[in-house]
């Protein structure tokens, strides 16, 4: 049995008194997303400045990506989700979504792999995956992961949940401090 | 050569190549829902007029987004460029805004990738 997303984001270290400034559900569709990533820009534009702003976007627009890739296991069952938390320093973004089980394992030690690397091992890993990967049909080229860990202040923080035989529940956080962006 | 236009939407860049203009360029934001798709009638055209040309062609990137799909698009295009500029005269100018260090680096992040004529300016 899943825990409830907040209690679940909680237990990664959003605090209880970070205020959920955006939610999105299943189903998700380019249309939508766009719109929240503009939504997004407005809310900022006159609180951060341009370098600090784009830095936000280009990891607001990542993480959406990645979900919206991946949400479509049991569209039915809307059980992917966006969730954007702020305090008065830091903005949490989290991602949740159904992985299959055969994939959790490697998920995991590419997400352990960029933890453990600086920011100039990301920068490398970064330019070997845009000069030798290859984009696939969906539009995927390996790239939004390594670029969310090399623009977030803090190691992306996960979870990973029973969800039924085939799948499980993987929950993202990534901690943008806004002040030492 | 007949011209390629394509309107940009906010998700999708302006692409204007014209030959009887000499203007090659790339604005706006890109984060197209099926980048191939989308790409596909851009390296056709530029392959076609690449093979087909002796003229120098200078390509303008104006960005303000876009998406780690589109990196790896631009990579691709670049790439091409390069290989027709053995042969041929090909030059890109990267614009960025003055405060926008995200678009300075990503630009210089994949034009260092190849060998290939190239500037980065501040608009």
């Amino acid at each position: 049995m899943s825990l409830p997303i907040l209690n679940v984001l909680e237990n990664l270290g959003v605090p209880q008194v970070a205020s959920e400034v955006i939610l999105l559900n299943e189903p998700f569709d380019w249309t939508k997303t766009n719109a929240l990533i503009e939504e997004i820009e407005l809310k900022l534009a006159s609180e951060v400045d341009l370098g600090k702003r784009k830095k936000i976007v280009k990891v607001v627009t990542e993480a959406l990506d990645n979900v919206c890739k991946h949400s479509s296991v049991y569209p039915h069952q809307q059980v992917s989700s966006f969730i954007c938390h702020l305090d008065s320093e830091k903005l949490y973004i989290s991602t949740r979504n159904l992985v299959p089980n055969d994939q959790i394992g490697n998920l995991i030690l590419n997400v352990q792999k960029l933890n453990l690397s600086n920011q100039e091992e990301l920068n490398q890993l970064y330019r070997n995956q845009l000069k030798h990967g290859k984009l696939n049909a969906e539009g995927d080229a390996g790239l939004g992961l390594i670029e969310i860990a090399r623009k977030s202040t803090e190691n992306i923080r996960f979870t990973v949940e029973y969800y039924d035989v085939m799948n499980a529940y993987f929950t993202f956080l990534i901690t943008l401090n806004i002040k030492t962006l | 050569m007949e011209h390629l236009y394509v309107e940009g939407t906010k998700m999708t860049p302006n692409v204007i190549l014209d030959s009887d203009k000499k203007v090659y360029s790339i604005t706006g934001s890109s984060r197209p829902e099926n980048p191939l798709q989308f790409y596909k009638p851009i390296f056709e055209w530029l392959t076609n007029y690449l093979e087909n040309t002796d003229e120098r062609m200078v390509f303008e990137v104006q960005l303000d987004y876009f998406n780690t799909s589109t990196s790896k698009v631009l990579l691709d295009l670049f790439e091409l460029f390069e290989k027709f500029a053995e042969t041929k005269d090909i030059h890109v100018v990267w614009y960025y805004q003055s405060d926008d260090e995200e678009m300075q680096e990503a630009g210089e992040e994949l034009l260092d990738l190849v060998e290939l004529s190239h500037e980065i300016k501040q608009m």
